[in-house]
């Protein structure tokens, strides 16, 4: 029998020879040589790197989509506390409308709603004392930016924003991806 | 978090586009590869991909999950650059189709191991840029079957081409592979 054909050897080295083809590679080194580089080119064909995108590859995509590549923080977080703001806000318009037709009067529960009422007002003036501590530790540590002088208050915002711009691009869009959010 | 290509389409399915961002990672290299052995020009190849991509995105209603996501974007992608070629009027090599039987073109001779010539290295820089050389057409199919894993069944469903025609071609951009190393090992060879 002739040597294979480079059809017949391609076969044999993708392990779809015929009996005949393969007894005559059993006999025949030359055509089992070649079999062999066949598959070496095989297997380096197999290994070649794939091409590599630049990073912003997908975020180019993505905005000709017209889609962020991740959800922003504010809205995530409005997403999960959605549903416990709507039923903080049911409750409310449910405890002023039973007051509202004094559903309440001499049963006890109107000086809990008058307690209730007080909250509020507690809560105003801890957020209040909060506050002026904050503005407090501002102005010891941001002092420039109580200056009175324009230039002191934009190198405030300036340095306030390019801190929320680097948390966010570096911690929490790094970490909305990771989650796939 | 989503894991497969059909477990993030059902979340893009159900308001989460921004996942669609996980497929675009997964998919980019292997049609940037694809698209460039095609265009062989690294920004039209890009953008080519950038548009598969919002073809697919916009298309993916169409998308009954029968096939892999990957087969079905690599289809897009693959007509995307032939519409390419043919407005940059670069037609890719055009076969009659009865080649099926055809292999005279493909010289049968040569020496076995001449490849040892070339260390593994050198053998694989030499096949990247031969497959650069190759007719578009060949490199297409050949980083299919190799770089994406299709199957032949696969490559014809990408490729629109009967069976038989694919395996042909694989079998032709195979030879000339080859051929090519092969004429190279002697050369290197005998000037050693």
């Amino acid at each position: 029998m002739n040597h294979l054909s480079l059809f017949q050897l391609q076969q044999v080295a993708a392990r779809e020879a015929t009996p005949e083809q393969q007894l005559h590679v059993e006999s025949c080194t030359a055509c089992r040589g070649r079999i062999e580089e066949l598959r070496r080119i095989e297997t380096v064909l197999r290994s070649l790197p794939a091409e590599r995108t630049g990073d912003e590859f997908a975020e180019k995509v993505m905005r000709r989509l017209g889609v962020r590549t991740s959800s922003s923080f504010v809205w995530i977080l409005f997403k999960n506390l959605a549903p416990a703001v709507a039923l903080l806000l049911v409750s409310v318009i449910a405890v002023v409308s039973l007051r509202y037709f004094g559903a309440f009067e001499g049963s006890g529960l109107d000086q809990s709603a008058t307690k209730l009422q007080s909250v509020p007002g507690w809560f105003a003036g801890e957020l209040s004392k909060g506050t002026s501590q904050f503005y407090h530790w501002l102005e010891t540590y941001f002092s420039f930016a109580f200056g009175r002088t324009s230039y002191g208050v934009t190198a405030f915002i300036v340095f306030l924003l390019a801190v929320v711009a680097v948390v966010d691009k570096y911690l929490l869009m790094p970490m909305m991806r990771k989650r796939g959010m | 978090m989503p894991q497969t290509d059909h477990e993030i389409i059902a979340t893009i399915r159900k308001g989460n586009p921004h996942n669609y961002a996980l497929l675009v990672h997964r998919y980019k290299d292997k049609g940037m590869t694809l698209a460039l052995r095609m265009l062989r020009n690294r920004e039209e190849a890009e953008d080519v991909l950038q548009d598969a991509f919002v073809r697919a995105y916009n298309g993916l209603e169409k998308f009954k999950g029968m096939a892999k996501f990957g087969t079905w974007f690599y289809r897009i992608l693959y007509n995307a650059c032939l519409t390419r070629l043919e407005r940059n009027k670069n037609s890719i090599e055009t076969l009659s189709s009865d080649d099926e039987s055809d292999e005279s073109m493909i010289s049968d001779s040569g020496e076995p191991e001449l490849l040892d010539a070339l260390d593994k290295k050198e053998l694989i820089q030499r096949v990247m840029e031969i497959l650069e050389e190759l007719p578009e057409m060949y490199g297409a199919l050949l980083t299919m079957f190799y770089l994406q894993e299709l199957s032949y069944e696969e490559i014809a469903g990408v490729t629109q081409m009967p069976l038989g025609t694919v395996k042909v071609r694989l079998f032709r951009g195979r030879a000339m592979l080859q051929e090519r190393l092969t004429k190279e090992a002697t050369g290197t060879r005998s000037a050693r």
